[in-house]
């Protein structure tokens, strides 16, 4: 049965109040930067900052609008009070930092980042900040290969990612496993991949943590978690995860892309999105329910019951830790065989070796992680647990977290955008450092709910829409494609613009898909 | 935001599920609701009471209203909609190994031994068959019910390739006397499966169900039925009308109501198939059709009720295929997945139970019941009687034929049921018996152990299909703790809902090794230690097997089944062994004596409470590891500090 753990809660809806009151509490910083004053939810203990421009803000809005006419009623919160909410979380350091493409998710909005002082003994950590997605990123690789080599044989190649990469939701994973490897796997991360022969060394070189977080506690995940993982190994998963053959369409930062290996326009990538499937999932609704335990416990009160959380010291907070690292590996590995499998796939079709088509992996980033990170903090430096979800770490050049090859350019961060809509490499700036720990935009995110575009879509137009855009595409369940259609979404280009514009993160190249796989 | 959303679910739906509680979804919920909303046949296998019913139900809810609204909305868009398209074979209705090319006219299945065939996706309203230009005369005469009917080309192939020409090119002899090939023909003179005219006519005429839910028993039936309701209540621009069918109940309301026109029907087999045969329940519109826990219905006999329900439904309406969801304790019975083979389109497995296995919680044991060793069924207990298999033998200990080992095999598993009971001061049991007659015959032994009065020693009550309402009040007896003693037979405890039951007692194996582990697994769940004792004969026993029509009713035939009788030998030994080999384990035995072990098991147990420690097998290298992570995490923090120290002191903003 799902949880019905109760949670304590403040319960402190606010009362309705009109739209115009509620905007009393937004106040535009920049053309591109609102700030949440305190008070727009009770109890905040810092203030938000949410990034949007023209384009983007009346879709937040009329979220918001739509809430108070409700009087808070029936709807399900909009993501600025979620963002506020998250601000009076114990221990929350900074700002609740809301990012360009965010939009209403479960407790925390999906393009929320928010850190919590660990050396603060009330401050906590939330499975709601990271996501059910666990390590849910974006791998991004390259080939030597032009759009003029790939484009005669796109249908065949697109087939045979296809028929290489189990999609789907009860997909099944063609790399053998036994419960021993999977508790291997979720121990080691990369390290297991590399030395099954799965990954290259040079791979782990460039993913976040080098694929692989020490603080794993593989026992530390249930029974329930790795049986669900367990045949999901390497399978791409339904939803919004995907396998893309990007031609990169524009460079803005010539000296950065070269570091990454991008050096002309027409060059092609392989793009993979996908996360750590049911066994993350399990691990998030294993810790939820017990923190609503651990929360009555030791008297946390939230504003939202979906925000369950425990105090980072406490043994629910360190197992959620340890069982979320665990997950996190299981993540890295689940990419690394997709890499695998997709590097099979192109050598088969050019008759050649991955290592001659040159299919390095630019850069591996983390959407969903808490991860223990240290930040000027009002003039002090401090040890925090940075909560990204549907936020992508963005460090500046220099930081000793990111790469050597990338010292100089500073992180690259993947955007990938919706199906059949371009994706973009950002480089992480110092100003994004500075205003919002060092944290950017994840994809394009929501701009209307699945059971909306279910409604308004049909499948078979967003089909023949890619048709005629001329991308190949592969769907494992057609009849849900027009959730992830780019009509559902918002327009990726504007949510890059905003994060350039606000400085948080800098363009370097655009590509764009020729071809999908989906689950 | 509920966490529901992540699946495309209707905002009443989530409404309902935050209603009834349900913050989180559950695994089962996880995998398998958007596979169901995502179009795809789904076999499922997980734990009872780990939300399966809800995993298929909210997805079938969401359907169905979908296809009510669209049913409301535009009426008539189907019949407008997209230009006829050239004829082509359908990809949708054909075998598994008959291949369509992608312009539908090529044909092959390379099967070796096995037809294979499909049909077109244009039917003709008229037609003739000609070879090579010849008129051959009449192949057929068309029975005069289907005259009129629209027929769709179909064809069946082994190991041949056949390509179609349905008037795209010119035909190599043209056909003579006025008739025309099937895209030149007016649209009179051919229908679609898929738009209006042929199927979708009486779709919308139907007033039978856009679901069936088929549910083993009664009990479940109910459940399922609840939670259909629960679930649709906040849906309001459109009415999920539900339906119980279930035998024990009046048929006249079931009957009113298929009149008013039903969407949801759960029911169970009986009244299903009494319904169907006699033109009640039309499956004209069903669109999904789903069954619960299909391994129980296989071992019930109804492979051959599916197959003609199946069949009786639609395999396309309004474009959409017929949807098949399957829910069984396991998926890896051979039963299951014949049946998968036969009536589902490429499945999807969601299996979150992988191989049968014991869970942890469970201790489970042998207790051997050895007539030989043990005589004290010599002295048999006035009040035990047995099933009769040798009422009609000398079965006095003097005369030790494998009759009488078995009549004391017999006296010796009731007289071993209650030694167990008191040697553990059960709290609260289940009893596994084979048939009914022993669950009847057991209660009767146990209730006659009590000594008069008021205060009951051994409240025992009975689960079995022949004590017809009397059913629920004994499961609720059971439940709220009034009943010590739970009787019952594989069929009546299948998917009923009992947990943190601390013992179970197996009076007889099951049959099904598969049933072994259903039976077990009812102790020790929610992290709740429990013992399962198994009562295994050294020896063979005589029972019943009543094939004959009264199914046992005042039936004393006592020759064997191959000699037209109503009995077996049973061969527990043989049977105990499947099950070790099975489950891959060797089944700890205890003695007469009922003391278990403690060496055999973690040290000191207490059934029924919860677990203290997690006896967790593999050892990961987390705590070995602990030193080294400590330190790289404060070489980390060193440079991480060297470097904000450097570059961003005083100048950081946040």
């Amino acid at each position: 049965m799902a949880s019905k753990g109760k949670v304590t809660t403040s319960n402190v809806e606010t009362k309705s109040r009109s739209f115009k009151d509620e905007q009393e509490y937004l106040e535009q910083l920049s053309p591109c930067c609102w700030r949440i004053k305190k008070g727009f939810v009770p109890n905040m203990r810092v203030e938000g900052r949410v990034y949007v421009n023209e384009a983007l803000n009346s879709l937040m809005f009329e979220e918001l609008q739509q809430h108070s006419q409700a009087h808070g009623v029936g709807g399900f919160l909009p993501a600025l009070k979620q963002v506020a909410n998250v601000a009076a979380l114990p221990g929350i350091v900074g700002h609740s930092v809301g990012l360009p493409d965010i939009h209403a998710g479960y407790g925390f909005a999906i393009g929320n980042m928010a850190a919590f002082d660990m050396d603060n003994p009330e401050a906590v950590v939330s499975p709601g900040g990271v996501g059910f997605d666990i390590n849910c990123g974006v791998r991004l690789l390259r080939t030597n290969l032009d759009v003029g080599d790939v484009e005669p044989v796109k249908e065949q190649l697109a087939q045979s990612l296809f028929d290489h990469i189990p999609v789907g939701v009860g997909s099944k994973g063609v790399v053998p496993m036994t419960v021993q490897d999977l508790e291997e796997a979720l121990e080691m991360g990369m390290d297991w991949s590399l030395r099954e022969g799965y990954a290259w060394p040079e791979d782990k070189e460039h993913c976040e943590e080098y694929g692989r977080m020490l603080q794993a506690d593989a026992s530390k995940v249930s029974t329930r978690a790795k049986k669900r993982g367990l045949p999901q190994l390497g399978t791409l998963g339904a939803g919004n995860h995907y396998a893309e053959i990007q031609v990169v369409e524009e460079i803005y930062d010539k000296h950065a892309a070269n570091k990454m290996g991008i050096n002309r326009t027409g060059q092609v990538c392989v793009m993979i999105h996908s996360g750590s499937r049911g066994l993350g999932h399990q691990v998030a609704t294993d810790a939820l329910t017990a923190m609503a335990n651990a929360m009555k416990r030791d008297g946390i009160e939230v504003n939202d019951r979906q925000l369950a959380c425990a105090r980072i010291g406490s043994e629910e907070g360190q197992n959620y830790l340890k069982s979320m690292a665990a997950a996190a590996n299981y993540a890295w590995v689940n990419r690394s065989t997709m890499t695998f499998l997709a590097r099979q796939a192109f050598a088969k079709q050019f008759k050649t070796t991955p290592e001659d088509l040159d299919m390095h992996v630019i850069y591996d980033v983390s959407h969903n992680i808490a991860k223990v990170e240290k930040h000027w903090v009002d003039g002090k430096l401090r040890n925090l647990l940075v909560h990204r979800k549907g936020s992508t770490r963005a460090f500046p050049p220099h930081h000793p977290l990111i790469p050597v090859d990338y010292q100089l350019i500073g992180q690259p961060v993947l955007v990938g955008g919706t199906m059949g809509t371009c994706s973009y490499i950002l480089t992480g700036t110092e100003q994004g450092f500075a205003d919002t720990f060092g944290s950017t935009c994840h994809g394009a995110g929501r701009a209307q709910s699945r059971a909306k575009s279910r409604r308004t879509l049909d499948y078979q137009d967003v089909l023949a829409n890619l048709n005629k855009k001329g991308i190949a595409i592969r769907v494992a369940s057609p009849k849900l494609v027009q959730e992830e259609a780019p009509e559902s979404y918002k327009d990726v280009s504007e949510v890059v613009d905003t994060c350039h514009a606000a400085g948080i993160s800098k363009k370097a190249v655009k590509l764009k898909p020729i071809a999908v796989i989906k689950g | 935001m509920a966490a529901f959303d992540r699946f495309g679910m209707m905002p009443e739906i989530m409404e309902a599920t935050q209603h009834l509680g349900w913050e989180l979804p559950t695994d089962i919920q996880a995998e398998a609701v958007p596979l169901i909303l995502g179009g795809g046949d789904v076999l499922m296998a997980a734990e009872t009471g780990s939300g399966k019913t809800g995993a298929f139900c909210m997805p079938v809810i969401q359907i169905v209203a979908e296809t009510l609204r669209a049913g409301t909305r535009t009426s008539t868009a189907a019949a407008t909609a997209a230009p006829r398209r050239a004829g082509r074979m359908s990809v949708a209705t054909r075998e598994a190994n008959f291949a369509v090319s992608a312009d539908g006219l090529l044909c092959q299945s390379r099967a070796e031994f096995q037809w294979q065939g499909g049909r077109g996706e244009l039917a003709a309203t008229k037609g003739a068959v000609v070879k090579n230009g010849v008129y051959l005369g009449d192949a057929y005469e068309i029975p005069s019910s289907l005259r009129g009917q629209p027929l769709f080309p179909a064809c069946t192939v082994k190991n041949a390739e056949l390509k179609f020409n349905f008037g795209a090119q010119p035909f190599k002899h043209s056909p003579q006397g006025g008739f025309k090939a099937m895209n030149n023909q007016p649209d009179a003179n051919v229908t679609t499966a898929t738009a209006a005219g042929g199927a979708s006519d009486t779709w919308k005429k139907s007033k039978g169900p856009v679901a069936l839910i088929l549910e083993p028993s009664r009990e479940l039936a109910e459940q399922t039925r609840d939670q259909i309701r629960a679930l649709s209540s906040f849906i309001k621009d459109v009415r999920v009308r539900d339906c119980l069918m279930i035998g024990g109940t009046n048929a006249r309301d079931q009957l009113k109501a298929l009149e008013r026109g039903v969407d949801v029907v759960v029911g169970t087999p009986g009244r299903i198939e009494d319904f169907v045969k006699t033109g009640k329940l039309d499956l004209n519109r069903v669109r999904f059709f789903i069954v619960d826990e299909v391994d129980a219905l296989l071992s019930q006999g109804h492979e051959q009720l599916l197959e003609r329900l199946y069949n009786k439904m639609p395999k396309q309406t309004a474009g959409n295929r017929l949807q098949m969801v399957v829910c069984s304790a396991t998926l890896h019975s051979p039963a299951v997945k014949k049946l998968a083979d036969k009536l589902m389109y490429h499945p999807v497995w969601v299996d979150l139970k992988g191989l049968d296995s014991v869970p942890d919680t469970v201790h489970h044991v042998v207790v051997r019941v050895d007539p030989n060793a043990d005589k004290s069924w010599q002295k048999k207990p006035a009040a035990l009687r047995t099933d009769g298999v040798h009422a009609g033998d000398n079965t006095r200990p003097a005369n030790m034929t494998a009759e009488t080992t078995s009549e004391a095999i017999k006296i010796l598993k009731f007289m071993y049921t209650l030694k167990a009971i008191d040697a553990h001061n059960m709290e609260q049991v289940i009893v596994f018996c084979r048939t009914r007659l022993d669950c009847d015959n057991l209660e009767k032994y146990l209730q006659a152990q009590d000594s008069p009065g008021p205060a009951h020693k051994y409240p025992t009550r009975c689960l079995h299909g022949s004590r017809g309402p009397e059913r629920r009040q004994n499961l609720e007896a059971f439940k709220n703790g009034e009943a010590r003693i739970l009787i019952c037979t594989d069929v009546a405890a299948r998917g009923i809902d009992i947990t943190g039951i601390p013992y179970v007692i197996n009076v007889t194996l099951p049959d099904e090794k598969e049933n072994y582990v259903h039976r077990i697994g009812r102790v020790g769940r929610a992290d709740r230690m429990g013992l399962a004792i198994s009562l295994v004969a050294t020896t063979q026993e005589k029972v019943w097997y009543h094939t004959c029509p009264s199914k046992g009713k005042g039936c004393h035939n006592t020759r064997l089944k191959s000699q037209g009788g109503c009995t077996i030998w049973y061969d527990e030994p043989q049977l105990l062994a499947d099950i070790q080999e099975h489950l891959g384990v060797v089944i700890p035995t205890s003695d007469a004596s009922f003391k278990i072990e403690r060496s055999e098991f973690d040290g000191k147990v207490v059934y029924g409470e919860k677990r203290n420690a997690n006896a967790y097998a593999f050892k990961g290298h987390a705590d070995l590891l602990a030193p080294s992570v400590a330190e790289l995490s404060d070489l980390e923090a060193r440079a991480q500090t060297s470097f904000l120290e450097l570059q961003y002191k005083g100048t950081a903003r946040v």
